[in-house]
């Protein structure tokens, strides 16, 4: 495999003919050879299901490459450029598959910001700490009904309590994900000041439940 | 009727799994907020600076100096995370 410059590889990618189809080859197999390292903990190499994913991904790649070439900016080597794509496409597509089953009524359906919130009590504790956990907790859970959006709330019991990614909340919301990631800033930042007002440090509520 | 009946006290019945969810949830909504900037990048932002703040990561220079809201963003959002993550495998495995 030739060596290339970040000039070359331009060069040769926007130069239809032998340049073009060499470097289109070259960066076939740059890629395919950094997928496991992305999809690896998904996907095992010797999984039946990583050639066909990594075809799929390596030919996305390429037409995207070749339609964004232009914004390339050169900060980088082309290559790491190329690769940052590569994985964006390939964690894109499997975390849609791993999340393809769980809907958000399901989540909403299994919220721990319930209508009644209790705690049960656990005497591992003792009963001071759970009424003043219960009691924080019911603090906190009123400052977000009060506080956010329907959307943010969603948004934070989602990502936050079932760990779905927030691209596939995103999905699921009809929004896109740096959109999400902008909702739930608006949310922290209206927490915070909220809390700031009512006296309410993120220290004392996490002394109060990482209490052991 | 019955099994309508049935759902909406299971929604509302504390169940044990959900102790230990809440304080999850509060812990980790708690550590967000007090991390929380007024002024932070978005995921797109950071999706075009990535490889640039990875390559300074790989050659062991201070990025997260040089490049403190990639790396704040990062502390916040584990999609990006994931994917610097990635790509920092490659590109100190593999070839430039």
């Amino acid at each position: 495999m030739r060596k290339r410059s970040n000039d070359e590889w331009l060069s040769d990618l926007r130069s239809p003919g032998s340049a073009q189809e060499s470097a289109l080859g070259d960066l076939r197999q740059i890629i395919y050879n950094g997928l496991p390292y992305s999809i690896g903990k998904y996907l095992p190499f010797d999984s039946p299901q990583f050639d066909s994913l990594a075809d799929e991904v390596t030919q996305e790649t390429l037409l995207r490459i070749l339609s964004r070439l232009d914004t390339f900016e050169g900060r980088s080597h082309f290559t790491t450029w190329v690769h940052k794509i590569a994985i964006r496409i390939a964690l894109t597509e499997l975390r849609r598959r791993k999340w393809r089953d769980v809907s958000l009524e399901e989540i909403i359906e299994e919220k721990y910001l319930s209508q009644t919130p209790t705690i049960i009590a656990d005497n591992s504790f003792g009963p001071d700490i759970n009424v003043e956990q219960q009691d924080m907790f019911s603090q906190i859970e009123r400052l977000i009904r009060e506080e956010l959006t329907d959307k943010q709330r969603l948004a934070i019991t989602a990502i936050g309590i079932q760990g779905m990614p927030m691209e596939e909340v995103a999905r699921r919301m009809g929004t896109s994900r740096n959109a999400l990631y902008k909702l739930l800033h608006d949310a922290r930042i209206r927490l915070k000041k909220r809390m700031a007002e009512d006296g309410l440090s993120t220290e004392d509520v996490l002394s109060i439940f990482e209490r052991r | 009727m019955n099994s309508f009946i049935e759902r909406i006290i299971q929604l509302f019945s504390p169940k044990p799994e959900s102790v230990q969810g809440n304080r999850t949830m509060i812990t980790k909504l708690m550590r967000m907020i007090s991390m929380t900037e007024e002024v932070e990048y978005s995921c797109d932002d950071v999706f075009d600076l990535i490889d640039q703040y990875t390559e300074i990561i790989a050659r062991g220079e201070d990025a997260e100096h040089m490049m403190p809201l990639i790396k704040h963003h990062l502390d916040m959002c584990t999609d990006c995370r994931e994917e610097y993550e990635s790509l920092f495998s490659i590109i100190s495995s593999l070839p430039a």
